[in-house]
């Protein structure tokens, strides 16, 4: 019963990775491959990228596929499919990765383009593509490439917590499920925090928001005092309005932030425009009661 | 498989006559620091080229110019001696833009030590047949390429002393055997301390098991979160060996979402080489927009004698392409 047992993971397994293979044929578009696609699974993706590998085990990572592909002129492009544990993993480090870097394109799901590079996410994988050199018609290729494997991808919903937000004006959100994301997204934040469940950073007109979920109303009420503990700390900050669970601090540049803990949430506000921080706390408490 | 060796004697290994070019570098630098900056630095040059601490080559061929880097400190020749064993330390693991040394730089410093001389180059870190495929210039160069042998993953535990937080480390031992090294870093952005180069590139030669102690040895919660400690840890471990040369990589360098990338590429198209590792770091830190002293690992080793961070003390060359 127990061969049986193996011999059926094992088969899974093979057929599992033979359907992640299918992703990066022998040639894509006129450009071929060289050697087979290669297949990384849990702590093995420290062999592939080392000290990028942390903040992937926090999103959830399942394993990841890479290939690389040569054209006529020995120009490259270096294909990773993040296979990740859910749909939410995989658009928390694809939100976190891009939060900072890209913009967007017209695309058939969310993605983003830079210099030689283009980076999407749909369902449970996130895909980076990248090229030696960030020429037009590299980046077109990438585009191409991209468009091919997104469509052999079946489609899934985004976080809840990331959905609360669908009528906020924003330009960018990252969805966070740990604190190094935290760390990587603001730097707000340095220092020792209290672990976090979930979070939301949004880059808004002027400023940026930080949503922090823990998993008690009292771990929050906890962040909130050691959160502004570390403001006062930094010196360079003064309070300047303080009720219960909410305090607004003024940084000697003039900016303001406004730190405030509401059930099991915490949200940091900084923007400097004191009206603006107002009015964006409040609409942020409202969305998160619904 | 791990031994026990106390390798603190290594540092003081390097040879005489360099460590005399340095003193001298160290004056002539203090005196430029001055107000007499124009007329002692056309003095220096006429002295002779070893009296750099940094030169800076700008321009698009990268391979040309890092030739030029290190022939305006004297050449490789200063650094490495004929029929000696060297060994290269290639930020080479990813593939994004900006994050990796251009194939073109590890060459060229390829190039400059089969010339010296050398009896054996060594990529102390293993460099993978992708990363030179990363630009074709590299297929024109694959007999050089195929010179390098790759250390084998057996690391060597040692003591360190003067160590603040890391006592003792595990590192690849072919890089305590190598006669001299040289790091090639790329500056960049890095995740929790801001910033990479030569100083944190050493980390690539510890164990596993080290790099959890960098990041968790004060019981940390978080990989990121004590990142004082993992600096000091990070002086630390260079505490262990002097590099003969540093050829840092500051032509296209991510300024967003390091390591690994990708992110916000900048191009300044630089060259930077020097042998005083704080003063390199230093110098990459400025191109990268922060003050050296906020650069923890920078900080730590400047107080461990490493080297000069004040970058006024430094004698700073920029050569046409």
């Amino acid at each position: 019963m127990k061969k049986l047992f193996l011999f059926l993971q094992l088969t899974a397994a093979y057929i599992s990775a033979q359907d992640f293979s299918r992703f990066l044929p022998d040639s894509i578009e006129g450009w071929k491959a060289e050697g087979s696609a290669a297949i990384y699974t849990g702590e093995e993706l420290y062999r592939l990228i080392d000290g990028g590998a942390d903040i992937f085990n926090e999103y959830g990572f399942s394993r990841v596929l890479t290939r690389s592909y040569f054209d006529a002129e020995d120009r490259s492009i270096s294909i990773e499919i993040y296979g990740m544990n859910d749909s939410a993993a995989a658009f928390g480090i694809f939100s976190l990765i891009t939060f900072n870097t890209g913009h967007p394109i017209e695309f058939k799901c969310d993605a983003y383009a830079g210099d030689g590079y283009l980076l999407f996410q749909k369902g449970k994988y996130y895909i980076s593509l990248s090229g030696s050199e960030s020429t037009k018609a590299v980046q077109n290729a990438l585009i191409k490439i991209g468009l091919l494997i997104e469509k052999n991808i079946e489609p899934a919903g985004k976080p809840l917590l990331v959905r609360k937000f669908d009528g906020l004006n924003y330009s960018r959100i990252a969805y966070i499920k740990g604190n190094l994301g935290v760390y990587n997204v603001t730097n707000l934040i340095f220092g020792k925090i209290l672990r976090v469940e979930e979070g939301i950073c949004l880059r808004i007109e002027g400023g940026m928001v930080t949503i922090l979920k823990y998993n008690s109303d009292e771990n929050a009420a906890a962040s909130f005092v050691n959160l502004t503990r570390i403001l006062q700390n930094q010196g360079t900050n003064k309070i300047i309005d303080s009720v219960r669970s909410s305090e607004l601090f003024k940084d000697d540049e003039s900016k303001y932030c406004r730190i405030l803990q509401f059930l099991k949430f915490i949200i940091i506000c900084t923007a400097s425009d004191r009206n603006k921080i107002s009015e964006i706390t409040e609409r942020i408490g409202d969305l998160l009661k619904r | 498989m791990t031994s026990k060796k106390n390798h603190s004697s290594l540092n003081s290994s390097t040879q005489s006559r360099r460590s005399f070019l340095k003193a001298g570098a160290l004056i002539t630098g203090t005196i430029i620091a001055g107000n007499f900056s124009g007329s002692l630095s056309k003095a220096a040059d006429f002295i002779n080229d070893e009296s750099i601490d940094i030169s800076v080559v700008k321009g698009d061929d990268y391979y040309r110019n890092t030739i030029k880097a290190v022939d305006a400190l004297g050449g490789m020749n200063r650094f490495i001696s004929k029929g000696s064993t060297a060994g290269l330390l290639i930020n080479s693991r990813y593939n994004k833009p900006g994050t990796y040394v251009k194939p073109e730089i590890a060459i060229a410093a390829l190039t400059m030590l089969l010339d010296a001389g050398v009896k054996k180059i060594i990529s102390l870190e293993r460099v993978a047949q992708s990363y030179w495929q990363l630009s074709p210039f590299s297929k024109k160069h694959m007999e050089k390429i195929k010179e390098i042998k790759q250390a084998e993953e057996n690391f060597e535990e040692v003591s360190i002393k003067g160590a603040v937080a890391l006592k003792k480390a595990e590192v690849i031992k072919e890089f305590l055997e190598c006669d001299a090294y040289i790091n090639i870093p790329i500056f960049k952005e890095h995740e929790g301390i801001r910033k990479t180069g030569n100083l944190k590139n050493l980390m690539g030669l510890t164990s596993y098991s080290t790099n959890r102690f960098f990041h968790f040895g004060s019981n940390a919660s978080d990989w990121y979160s004590d990142p004082a400690f993992l600096s000091q840890c990070i002086a630390d471990v260079n505490l262990i060996k002097k590099p003969s040369l540093c050829i840092c990589d500051a032509t296209e360098y991510i300024v967003t979402n390091g390591p690994f990338g990708p992110g916000e590429v900048v191009k300044s198209r630089e060259i930077v080489a020097g042998v005083d590792r704080v003063a390199v770091d230093a110098y990459g830190a400025q191109i990268l927009g922060y003050k050296p002293n906020d650069i923890l690992p920078i900080k730590m080793a400047a107080q461990h004698g490493m080297g000069e961070i004040d970058l006024k003390k430094v004698k700073i060359k920029e050569i046409a392409a």
